[in-house]
């Protein structure tokens, strides 16, 4: 019953529950500091947006000038680190303009909140700034899915209890029945297929257009791929 | 294509994090067919050897068709992530896996009960990557590229029956009629035209022809042939802007037409000159066959750029 009114919900339903990830809070950031921050996250990274005004910049690594940007886990974040924090590339160890900071990472199993906190110096050519340190926290939700499929049967409903089993928030729905505002609220949209020959084209052409990221399989992958104009299917000869 | 893979790149998030995706390699004699060929993946050719590995356990009872692109099919497109080929019968450069700004593409079954270990791991990283893509600029298509022209000197020309639709229908039919005209239709005349136009084609143009079958047509460009600028060379670029803010003289008609031509509108000059122009835009510019042959801005640029947006 429960697989039956997930398929329905988008027929009957006029606004979804927006569930997007939403932003970290920060702290610290004094008001008249020379670079702004967005910070994201999710079970696997920590996304953090620099942007810095003209003439300001901040240090990739230790080149004797500043201190280098760094971030740690605080409080009882029950995250594991992994890796280095991944950063662009700069000759002179200068961080100009944009910069996006990535810090893989695993929640523990049923974590759903992060704290973590960003050190980081700015200078411009005449002086730096105290170092400061931003407080960056959070909830975490689980990413939210939603499953598109030809026809609600035995295949669409083990795809979407992987997915679920996976730790994803799944909502299934069918092609025809897929609207922009179902997919705009979900942070991913699989839209699986069966094999050639074998799946229901119906609605797959027509696909709604949507801001979320698309993970396209198979068959009905490549139809809808070519039904939205994206260049990577102008190769077939 | 059937449920395997190869050309892996085993570097890449989408086969790391969260999950470690520990794919079976087995070390396998390439197809014939495949010599002499590059790809995405093997821009060197494959080699005598190369290594498959499963993404579902079993093959498909029915075919499953994947992406083709071959060679520099979607290369030019900043930002394109080639990430698997599927192991098919046709020759190199068959993608199973590949990402283009939000748009990622998933060659094979994604039910559990097909689906080998690592291929499950892999699909976890993927929706995990495809979170951090919310925001990246995807390019849309309007036109074949230059690139199928090579392919139809190549393809089926080995074997015992030469597969000569390609070079008899297929290539001619994708020409406008005047160019259609030079063309002669054999392999060798695949070999002359291919060697002669190709970095002159262009196609999908306001006002260009087009045919129900083919799309739009290819024509050559004899602003850029007259000059010797390959329509897509950053080197030709700057030429056309030296020469259009230079001396009148015939090569400067020349340039102006391929800057209006190829300079996409949204980034076209609205006043100055083209060197100021240039100055300002070097660095946010690429050139792209599939969204119609355009000078445009790069979409990894794009991308930078709403997210600073963002942020601010």
């Amino acid at each position: 019953m429960k697989h039956i009114v997930a398929l329905l919900l988008p027929l009957f339903l006029t606004a979804w529950t927006a569930r997007a990830q939403a932003p970290l809070a920060i702290e610290g950031l004094p008001l008249d500091a020379p670079f702004k921050v967005h910070a994201t996250a999710d079970r696997a990274r920590l996304v953090v947006d620099l942007v810095f005004d003209a003439g300001w910049h901040a240090y990739a690594r230790d080149v004797g000038g500043g201190s280098p940007i760094s971030i740690k886990a605080t409080g009882k974040t029950p995250a594991n680190w992994i890796g280095e924090l991944r950063m662009p590339a700069s000759d002179n160890g200068e961080l100009t303009g944009y910069v996006r900071l990535i810090q893989r990472l695993q929640l523990q199993d049923k974590a759903n909140h992060l704290e973590a906190a960003l050190d980081i110096m700015v200078c411009d050519a005449l002086q730096c700034l105290p170092p400061m340190t931003l407080r960056m926290t959070g909830d975490i939700a689980p990413l939210s899915v939603l499953l598109v499929v030809d026809v609600d049967d035995d295949h669409a409903r083990r795809v979407r209890d992987f997915i679920a089993a996976e730790g994803f928030e799944v909502d299934m729905t069918t092609y025809p029945s897929a609207t922009t505002e179902a997919c705009d609220a979900h942070d991913i949209v699989v839209c699986d297929s069966k094999t050639f020959g074998s799946v229901k084209m119906d609605g797959v052409r027509g696909f709604p257009k949507t801001r979320s990221p698309i993970v396209a399989v198979g068959f009905l992958g490549t139809e809808l791929l070519e039904g939205q104009g994206i260049a990577m299917t102008s190769g077939y000869i | 294509m059937d449920h395997q893979a190869h050309g892996l790149d085993l570097s890449h998030p989408v086969y790391t994090h969260p999950r470690r995706a520990q794919f079976q390699l087995h070390e396998t004699e390439s197809p014939p067919h495949y010599a002499g060929h590059t790809s995405p993946l093997y821009p060197n050719g494959a080699g005598e050897t190369y290594r498959l590995t499963k993404f579902e356990n079993e093959k498909p009872s029915t075919p499953n068709p994947t992406l083709v692109s071959h060679e520099g099919f979607f290369t030019d497109i900043p930002g394109f992530e080639n990430l698997a080929e599927g192991h098919s019968a046709k020759a190199l450069g068959s993608l199973s896996l590949a990402r283009q700004g939000r748009w990622f593409y998933w060659g094979y079954s994604i039910d559990p009960e097909r689906m080998t270990q690592p291929a499950k791991d892999t699909f976890v990283n993927v929706l995990y990557w495809m979170n951090l893509q919310r925001d990246s600029e995807t390019v849309t298509y309007v036109t074949d590229t230059r690139k199928n022209f090579e392919v139809f000197t190549w393809l089926g020309r080995d074997r015992d029956e030469p597969y000569l639709r390609g070079v008899q229908e297929h290539l001619p039919g994708s020409l406008v009629p005047e160019l259609r005209e030079v063309y002669v239709p054999s392999f060798e005349g695949a070999d002359a035209f291919v060697a002669k136009y190709l970095p002159y084609l262009f196609a999908g143009k306001p006002g260009m022809p087009t045919d129900k079958k083919y799309g739009p047509l290819f024509a050559a460009d004899a602003d850029a042939m007259a000059l010797k600028t390959p329509n897509n060379d950053r080197a030709s670029l700057e030429r056309w802007v030296a020469l259009a803010d230079g001396d009148a003289c015939e090569d400067r008609e020349h340039a102006l037409r391929c800057l209006e031509r190829y300079v996409h509108a949204e980034i076209a000059p609205k006043s100055g000159t083209w060197t100021e122009w240039y100055a300002k835009q070097k660095a946010r510019i690429c050139f792209i066959d599939s969204t119609g042959f355009w000078w445009q801005v790069d979409p990894t640029v794009r991308t930078r750029e709403a997210r600073a947006a963002r942020a601010r």
